[in-house]
């Protein structure tokens, strides 16, 4: 099997396994053999799953062969961020609190796409429990950007960023509380997408804050990424936040035309401090979209600014208060940077954080005012290129700031406000490393999102060019 | 895109994680470092009142983290919401 073909994404190897031209065995042991081969470099595992895995891809060969065909992701190899419950595999969350935990139950989104046929590859390195930006893990190492391997892959879901990016897995699944699908996206130059909260069930993902915390892909394209979705929204009972509401086929939906549709270019906040490889980048794109047929408005959302202090709130007080019993019984056992988070989270006052809560109902209002006059909203990803592993600050245009605030910066808002957003590939850096450009949309309406991002996205070959992993 | 005339260090989220960075930081702003000091008093006083007394270790990087929110909270704090009911709201089942 040739690493070309590893490199395609699922909606070009689903054919290929249907008709078996391919078997999801041969593309497992290439795939696998591809991630031993990165993984002293990259460290983009932290679990392999080499004999479920190949068990799976046994299965998958066998249905597929008497006819039994589950769906595009059947047979594919998918990884799974270890933020997730997986039934008989590990499950650390990056931590060494969690690393001996063996769950007895799959996540629901991981349920799913067992349901769906995938090969599970393994569970990705992620940021400690969740909470940051960069996956340098005091526990598991720190894992590699697949572009620069000196460079963080962003975080939290890093290693799923950097895995898909370097085909070692044909998607991941991921989560997303701060920026943790889109921030790796972006940096690792592929597509990731964080639903409406409530579109993807929570139950069986470690929680970071419960109000906050999302569940979605991380996929080569817009299309994988949509076969994804589908795959894994709907409602659970065991998630009382997921949503009743029907799920699209957001394949077919992402179809539609997108002439005449608004693109809302926020005045302020999203482009300020931003490095002016990435503002090109974005603004050239947005360029694209106009030469799609689709119109440019001027945006202005109020409370932006507020933003950074309304997520410290919420994400440190709800993330104390899971992590209760262990500050008690394992504190010494969390690495220096989540421990300290998490003692600041005892000191914040209720009031603040119920302070957050009404602002971001405020929040949500402002930005469903302006997408009145936008169908959709466009911003960079993240103002700043990663920084080497062990390096805390990054230069966004102007303003040298610590990576946690540059990388948070233009993605909380949209964890805030619960509104689909998707980052998709947009350009490189001289230097070589991707810029991600973030389309945000209404709630529930992943559709646009995607239907916007497909079409630019096959406009442009941005997200054909793959890194070359020595 | 708005063009920018200074450069501007921030040091909004300068937790130490083993490296001088965060102290670099404070170092340059002596006010936040006075400010770390008395609520790093503050927070070790607080025994009483969260259950958990936070070991001498942690007070500084705690501290900072905390002044740092603070910081970054007065917009919010200065927001008059009116009616606005938290997004999150209870429902009986």
């Amino acid at each position: 099997m040739t690493e070309e073909l590893m490199s395609r994404p699922i909606a070009e190897l689903a054919p290929l396994l249907r008709k078996r031209a391919i078997s999801p065995v041969e593309l497992f042991d290439a795939t696998l053999r591809r991630i031993h081969r990165l993984q002293p470099k990259l460290n983009s595992f932290i679990t392999i799953t080499e004999e479920e895995g190949r068990k799976a891809a046994l299965r998958a060969e066998d249905e597929i062969q008497r006819g039994q065909y589950r769906g595009p992701l059947h047979g594919i190899p998918i990884s799974v961020k270890d933020l997730f419950a997986t039934r008989g595999v590990r499950t650390t969350a990056g931590s060494k609190i969690l690393g001996n935990w063996t769950p007895d139950f799959d996540a629901t989104a991981v349920a799913k796409l067992h349901e769906a046929g995938m090969v599970m590859m393994g569970k990705t390195h992620m940021h400690e429990f969740a909470y940051g930006v960069t996956s340098d893990n005091p526990h598991y190492g720190a894992a590699r950007n697949p572009w620069d391997a000196t460079r963080v892959p962003g975080g939290s879901s890093g290693g799923s960023g950097a895995a898909v990016a370097s085909s070692q897995c044909a998607a991941s699944l991921a989560s997303d509380s701060g920026g943790s699908i889109r921030i790796p996206s972006a940096v690792c130059g592929v597509v990731g997408l964080k639903p409406t909260y409530g579109r993807v069930s929570r139950h069986g993902a470690i929680p970071l804050a419960w109000s906050l915390d999302h569940v979605g892909p991380i996929a080569k394209t817009v299309e994988d990424a949509a076969l994804l979705l589908s795959a894994i929204a709907g409602q659970d009972p065991m998630d009382p936040s997921s949503s009743p509401g029907p799920v699209a086929d957001y394949r077919t939906e992402m179809m539609g035309e997108v002439r005449g549709l608004r693109v809302g270019v926020p005045l302020h906040f999203f482009f300020d401090h931003v490095d002016s490889e990435i503002g090109r980048a974005v603004n050239a794109a947005i360029r694209t979209l106009e030469g799609l047929g689709m119109r440019t408005v001027e945006v202005d959302i109020p409370g932006l600014e507020c933003c950074a202090a309304m997520e410290a709130h919420i994400n440190l007080a709800e993330a104390t208060s899971y992590h209760e019993q262990y500050l008690k019984t394992q504190a010494d056992a969390y690495g220096a940077g989540v421990r300290t988070d998490l003692e600041a989270g005892r000191f914040l006052l209720a009031t603040d954080y119920v302070k957050s809560q009404r602002a971001r109902a405020w929040l949500q209002r402002n930005f469903n005012e302006a997408l009145g006059h936008a169908d959709v909203i466009v911003s960079p990803t993240v103002p700043a290129f990663p920084p080497m592993v062990g390096e805390v600050w990054v230069q966004s245009g102007d303003l040298r700031e610590h990576i946690v605030d540059a990388f948070l910066r233009l993605n909380i808002p949209y964890d805030l406000t619960g509104l689909p957003a998707i980052s998709v590939p947009c350009g490189f850096s001289a230097s070589g490393l991707p810029i991600g450009l973030q389309i945000a949309g209404r709630a529930f309406e992943e559709a646009t999102i995607l239907r916007v991002a497909h079409r630019y996205e096959q406009t442009t070959n941005w997200h054909t060019i793959r890194p070359t992993v020595n | 895109m708005k063009e920018n005339s200074s450069a501007v260090i921030s040091s909004r989220r300068a937790w130490i994680r083993g490296s001088g960075a965060g102290l670099a930081v404070l170092l340059a702003k002596p006010q936040l470092l006075a400010q770390d000091a008395k609520i790093g008093d503050v927070l070790q006083s607080m025994s009483s009142l969260t259950g958990t007394k936070l070991e001498n270790r942690w007070v500084e990087p705690t501290a900072m983290l905390v002044n740092v929110i603070l910081e970054d909270s007065k917009s919010l704090r200065s927001l008059d919401l009116g009616e606005i009911e938290p997004a999150i709201t209870f429902s009986a089942r």
